[in-house]
């Protein structure tokens, strides 16, 4: 499928910018190096892109993104280049705002980019076992035995590595609508 | 054709690029993958340019010129393209160009200053590769690749050896070796050309290899810079190579005229600095000179110069290889010189010093022969009159080259014992036919080259063992590697490390008393000091002692000039004598050196002669029209582990017997075949530079 194809069929539950940067990370540029505009612009797509998707944006990127964009088309070496550069410029002018969110660092629309996402434990699901707890290497999660664990929002740094971890499914992604958790350790509902 | 480039007329020629003729009428583009001596990409970008009747910014690289052409280089969009190329090469560039071995030499920092670019703004990547030293000679610094792909076109196309190409690596793209081989398994040719064509620091000679006190064309074709002659060694060994003995003998002998002799004795320092001793053993450079010296029809003579008759009269004293060289050159500048030479014959050390097993007299007699072709005549066995009297009878310059032909003794117990000789005078009587009487056991003292000729002078002349004694150990030894194993073959028992007491004997040799040397060094005051094993002295039998540690010139204190360090004379950087008229070179200068040192040192005194006799002091010959080598070297299977060809060498019970020669000169395959080793280091030099903006006109 033709890079334009893929960004125009884009389905709900993908997001723009990180689809993007997959694309520009697998983009034949990457492994040519024969010129300046095609090797060093992907780099800096992939670099400005990843960015995007993990919350640390500048406000000037979208752009320098476009501004880049426009040079690569005009003056790559070969096609390869030229494609993935007016891709890029029709996906911005076409997903506008989801760029603009990801550069706010308002939200990931489509709940894709973990940086954006909240991790949450279920209280009706949580057996108190301290799965989570173990595998969290931020210590962002309190709890003891037969007690609803909580994550502390303000530690987690949104690796998922407890969601992993979690053999209930109590634990939860979440975007923009966050589940009703409570604040500090209550004992568990679920006893076995 | 006529181009304009920003309103100013050029002259450009059909199927130039933009870039090419705006150089060549010194009117600066920024550019940095194009090359003059590679196909232009047009990766870089920086070049572009806006063409009038066209939109947007085409690579000047690129873009073939056609007659009127209007070209703009810093158009509103063209220097939008370059800024912009160019901060995303350095983004991704290490920015601590201060720590670069490529610091105030390097392209791309030239460019960017030049533009006054910076890569405020992007993002930065790090593309962190270490250093590469692995390598013989080549250094690799891959951290600071740009991927200009000159290199790469270097080794592909310009010299066909195809080792460099893109390669992948988890730190990204960038230009190295496929299938992280080294250059040796990769059939690299060590030729250089990829080192000559980096913009930047990525790929640099090893810095061992490049010495401050040269300059860059001396470190990068270090065999001719070292050589005291100059002679073009890269050049001949290209000729060897094809077959072209006769090329190969003119292109010696623009700098020396004994091509043979030297092939046969000389003491090659060239070969030391010869870079294929990186990879395993240097070219055979003097070996392959005999060769094709030995293959001469003598084609050379017809390009000879012979200037007009000046007139002038000049007298050499000394028939030796400085006496003779200037005596040659002298006689083509057209002066009419007179050599007189105090032996029954001409050669100097080479016919009284050197033993005839390792130079056999007619190669010597036959190549004095063809010089003496030059036109210039030859006293022998009669002394000259003092240079004084000869001025006044009419030479207008006189050059002393009388050598130092007199072996020195040192003062140790028993030196004057009936049995006890000298170097010179062995060696000499030995030549002549006359040896000096040599009994069952001889020993030797001294290390060096002309101690060996003794002892296996020795050895020929019938002794059953001769002992070298020496104050070196093996390692500082001044002898060759050669010649210590040659001697050894021969039987010759040698004591390094050793000092002598006294030669012990009544009314003749009998021995001599050594002891072990524990430890040698020179003390705060630069003292020497040596450190005696104890309990290790012992005494050597012997019938006869041969000195051989050193020889010094005869006879000068006859000269009327002035002299130092006891017998030597005096003479300054021009060779000018305390007399007016007078000058002097060789070993009688210089102490004993070698035959090309001679030889160097004459063609020396022949243009300062000159000059004093008026001339333009300029002795150069081109005995050969220059050929542009070509730069394509293509690919030679497992390049790197050529093995150095030796001729064939006398088995040493056989050539103890006689003075015959031990080495036979390379075979005409031989040559060919070492000669194909030969870095041809010097092809770099016909790459052209790249000038940085600062030396165009139209940059500053």
């Amino acid at each position: 499928m033709r890079i334009v194809e893929k960004i125009r069929q884009l389905k709900e539950s993908e997001c723009i910018v990180d689809t993007l940067r997959s694309i520009v990370s697998e983009n034949e540029c990457v492994q040519c190096g024969k010129c300046v505009f095609g090797y060093e612009g992907v780099t800096q797509l992939q670099m400005i892109l990843t960015d995007l998707t993990e919350k640390k944006a500048r406000s000037t990127d979208l752009a320098q993104m476009q501004e880049l964009c426009k040079m690569m088309s005009s003056q790559s070496l070969c096609e390869t280049g030229e494609e993935i550069a007016q891709a890029v410029l029709e996906a911005a002018d076409t997903y506008r705002a989801d760029f603009e969110d990801h550069i706010a660092k308002k939200g990931c629309r489509a709940g894709v980019c973990r940086k954006f996402m909240t991790y949450h434990i279920l209280a009706d699901r949580c057996t108190g076992c301290g799965e989570c707890m173990d595998a969290c290497e931020e210590e962002a999660i309190t709890g003891k035995a037969k007690f609803v664990h909580i994550i502390e929002q303000k530690e987690c740094i949104q690796c998922g590595a407890c969601m992993d971890a979690c053999e209930e499914e109590a634990i939860v992604r979440a975007g923009t609508v966050k589940p009703r958790c409570p604040k500090r350790p209550v004992p568990c509902k679920r006893r076995d | 054709m006529k181009i304009t480039i920003d309103g100013k007329v050029i002259e450009a020629k059909e199927g130039q690029s933009i870039l090419e003729a705006a150089l060549e009428a010194d009117i600066f583009i920024p550019h940095l993958c194009s090359h003059p001596d590679l196909e232009a990409k047009g990766g870089c970008r920086l070049c572009s340019v806006e063409i009038a009747g066209q939109t947007g910014a085409v690579p000047a690289c690129e873009t073939k010129v056609r007659d009127g052409m209007e070209i703009t280089v810093e158009g509103e969009t063209a220097s939008k393209v370059r800024k912009m190329a160019m901060e995303l090469m350095l983004a991704s560039h290490p920015a601590d160009c201060t720590g670069c071995p490529k610091y105030g030499k390097c392209e791309l920092q030239s460019m960017y200053q030049y533009m006054g670019v910076s890569p405020q703004g992007w993002r930065k990547k790090s593309r962190s590769v270490p250093n590469d030293d692995s390598n013989p000679l080549i250094s690799h610094l891959f951290t600071r690749c740009v991927r200009c792909g000159r290199c790469i076109r270097a080794c592909q196309e310009l010299r066909g050896v195809k080792v460099l190409d893109y390669i992948k690596t988890p730190a990204g793209i960038r230009a190295g070796i496929p299938e992280g081989k080294s250059l040796a398994e990769a059939g690299c040719r060590f030729c250089g050309a990829c080192i000559e064509v980096c913009p930047t620091g990525s790929i640099m000679d090893q810095v061992k290899i490049m010495k401050e006190e040269r300059s860059y064309a001396e470190n990068i074709v270090p065999c001719k810079s070292t050589c005291p002659a100059q002679i073009d060694i890269p050049r001949y060994i290209r000729y060897i190579k094809e077959g072209a003995f006769d090329k190969a003998t003119a292109v010696v002998r623009e700098k020396v005229p004994f091509p043979e002799t030297l092939g046969s004795v000389c003491t090659h320092a060239c070969e030391q600095q010869c870079k294929r001793g990186e990879l395993n053993a240097p070219v055979s450079i003097c070996k392959l000179k005999r060769a094709a010296a030995a293959g001469d029809s003598g084609a050379w003579k017809g390009h000879v110069r012979k200037d007009a008759a000046t007139g002038k009269k000049a007298a050499v004293i000394g028939a030796g290889a400085a006496g003779l060289t200037a005596a040659y050159y002298l006689a083509k500048k057209g002066h009419d010189v007179t050599v007189f030479e105090k032996n029954e014959k001409a050669g100097g050390q080479c016919r009284y010093g050197i033993p005839a097993y390792r130079l056999p007299e007619e190669v010597l007699d036959r190549e004095i022969q063809t010089m003496l072709e030059a036109g210039f005549a030859l006293q022998t066995g009669s002394a000259a009159a003092a240079p004084k009297a000869l001025l006044e009878q009419g030479y207008h310059v006189v050059l002393v080259a009388v050598g130092t032909h007199k072996g020195t003794k040192l003062p140790l117990e028993g030196n004057d014992l009936p049995g006890v000789y000298v170097n010179a005078d062995f060696l000499k009587n030995a030549r002549m036919g006359t040896p000096l009487p040599v009994g069952e056991t001889v020993i030797v003292l001294g290390g060096g080259n002309v101690a060996y000729d003794c002892a296996r002078t020795a050895v020929r002349l019938g002794a059953k063992k001769v002992h070298m004694i020496c104050l070196e150990s093996e390692a500082q030894m001044t002898a060759t590697p050669d010649e210590i194993e040659e001697g050894r073959q021969e039987g010759i028992l040698l004591h390094p490390s050793h000092t002598f007491h006294r030669i012990v004997g009544a009314s003749h040799v009998q021995g001599v008393e050594i002891q072990k040397i524990e430890k040698f060094y020179f003390d705060e005051n630069r003292k020497p000091v040596m450190e005696l094993a104890e309990g290790s002295s012992q005494v050597i039998a012997a019938d006869q002692v041969i000195f051989a540690v050193g020889q010094k010139p005869e006879g000068t204190d006859a000269l009327g000039l002035a002299l130092v360090h006891g017998a030597y004379i005096q003479a300054d950087e021009n060779l000018k004598t305390s007399m007016d008229g007078v000058f002097a070179a060789g070993d009688a200068v210089t102490g004993t050196k070698s035959v090309i040192e001679a030889v160097a040192g004459g063609r020396k005194a022949a243009e300062q002669i000159d000059l004093y006799l008026g001339g333009d002091g300029d002795i150069s010959e081109v005995l050969l029209e220059q050929e542009v080598p070509s730069a394509y070297i293509g690919q030679s299977e497992s390049f790197a582990s050529l093995k150095r060809v030796e001729p064939a060498v006398r088995e040493a019970s056989d050539r103890t017997s006689d003075f015959c020669l031990v080495e036979q000169p390379m075979t005409c395959e031989q040559a060919q075949c070492e000669a194909q080793r030969c870095l041809q280091c010097d092809l770099r030099l016909h790459l052209h530079r790249t000038k940085l903006w600062n030396e165009y006109q139209g940059g500053v």
